[in-house]
């Protein structure tokens, strides 16, 4: 998509947040490797004012994908 | 699978964002899986879900997929413990980070939604460390959007002079993601990731270049302020942000956000989570009058800066 035409105000807008600001992505190369542990160094005083922070993390996506995939291989 | 589990599968909120991703159909998803399994062939649609990849490597995904399962408390953890510091006292969230297999996405996040995030696992080959890290770049963004909103600001901006969109909007981005690689700095784990050694390796050309790197981004942005009707929005973008192009935007607001915290702080970052990021770059620019070593942005682009604040209301 191009942004040649003068005075394309709106257009640039619309263009702008379809393309870009509507998604933010990252494209991160593949790679390969052991297993890394996870590390983390907690700072006591700051897990205790994270109560109000709640983090889900859903693979329910994942899971049935392979489930699939597996099911049919 | 049976057809009905097949059809929750695609109503579930991660295959539904993934479609989106794609910007395909629940029915190009379904023929793109069911086609997959057939070994028959698919279309340029169907393979954009990268359904084809996952099942020839069926059993490191399943192992990967199990791994992150085991270590999801300990993930939750550790992000909460990172993020958590950035949020208000009194302020509540809830997150949610959907792993998804499919899509050519390592990540991404739709703004009407800032409480949810999704990665495409596939990408991470069984480097639990590099989903936790990405996952907290990823979940650093959720927070600067909950705590700044630009929108109206840019709306009122290219009211005043449209010539100045794009270079707001890249300014902002230039903070967003600047900020993020300082929160998520993937440096102190290249020895036990995989996965962020190859990112950091690729950025890391930019440390010899950090003058050009930032020659790149100021002359680009004048540019564009100055020739707003001969831009290409996409190419600036890419040039700036991409992989493709070493993230040399990445690399100059990280340098920039890391000046800034060694002068002021931590609380800098909590402080600027507030503001908009034309203070960002202008304190980065009063503080390199003053320092050496940091890259000195030219008097015009200084002035287009001031300009754009003037308009803030």
């Amino acid at each position: 998509m191009k942004f040649s035409i003068p005075g394309t105000k709106t257009m640039l807008t619309a263009a702008i947040f379809s393309t870009l600001i509507a998604q933010v992505e990252f494209v991160l190369a593949a790679n390969t490797g052991s297993n890394p542990q996870i590390s983390a160094e907690f700072n006591h005083d700051t897990i205790k004012n994270k109560a109000s922070l709640v983090i889900q993390f859903d693979l329910a996506n994942a899971k049935q994908t392979l489930s699939y995939l597996e099911s049919n291989n | 699978l049976t057809d009905s589990e097949l059809d929750q599968w695609v109503k579930l909120p991660g295959t539904q964002a993934l479609i989106s991703k794609v910007k395909s159909s629940a029915d190009t998803a379904l023929s793109a899986i069911k086609k997959v399994v057939a070994r028959q062939p698919l279309t340029s649609q169907e393979k954009r879900f990268q359904y084809e990849f996952i099942y020839n490597n069926l059993v490191q995904m399943q192992q990967f997929i199990k791994k992150l399962d085991e270590n999801r408390d300990s993930i939750i953890t550790v992000l909460k413990a990172k993020l958590g510091q950035y949020l208000p006292a009194n302020k509540q969230a809830t997150i949610t980070l959907y792993g998804l297999m499919g899509s050519y996405s390592a990540g991404f996040a739709f703004t009407q939604d800032p409480t949810a995030f999704y990665m495409g696992l596939h990408f991470y080959k069984n480097d639990v460390q590099g989903v936790t890290l990405s996952a907290e770049h990823e979940l650093f963004h959720t927070r600067q959007t909950i705590g700044y909103n630009y929108k109206p600001v840019m709306k009122n901006m290219t009211a005043a002079d449209s010539a100045y969109e794009a270079p707001y909007y890249l300014v902002r981005h230039l903070y967003l993601e600047g900020s993020a690689q300082y929160v998520a700095d993937g440096k102190p784990y290249i020895a036990t990731s995989p996965f962020l050694k190859n990112e950091y390796d690729h950025m890391a050309v930019n440390n010899n270049r950090q003058e050009a790197a930032f020659y790149l981004l100021e002359h680009l942005l004048l540019d564009i302020y100055n020739h707003p009707a001969s831009m290409n929005f996409d190419h600036v973008y890419s040039i700036l942000f991409d992989w493709d192009w070493n993230n040399p935007a990445y690399y100059a607001g990280k340098e920039m956000i890391s000046a800034l915290v060694k002068a002021f702080g931590e609380q800098y970052i909590h402080q600027s989570l507030k503001k908009d990021a034309l203070f960002f770059v202008k304190d980065y620019m009063t503080l390199a009058k003053t320092k050496t070593g940091l890259y000195t942005f030219s008097g015009e682009f200084e002035k287009l800066i001031d300009k754009m604040i003037s308009e803030l209301k």
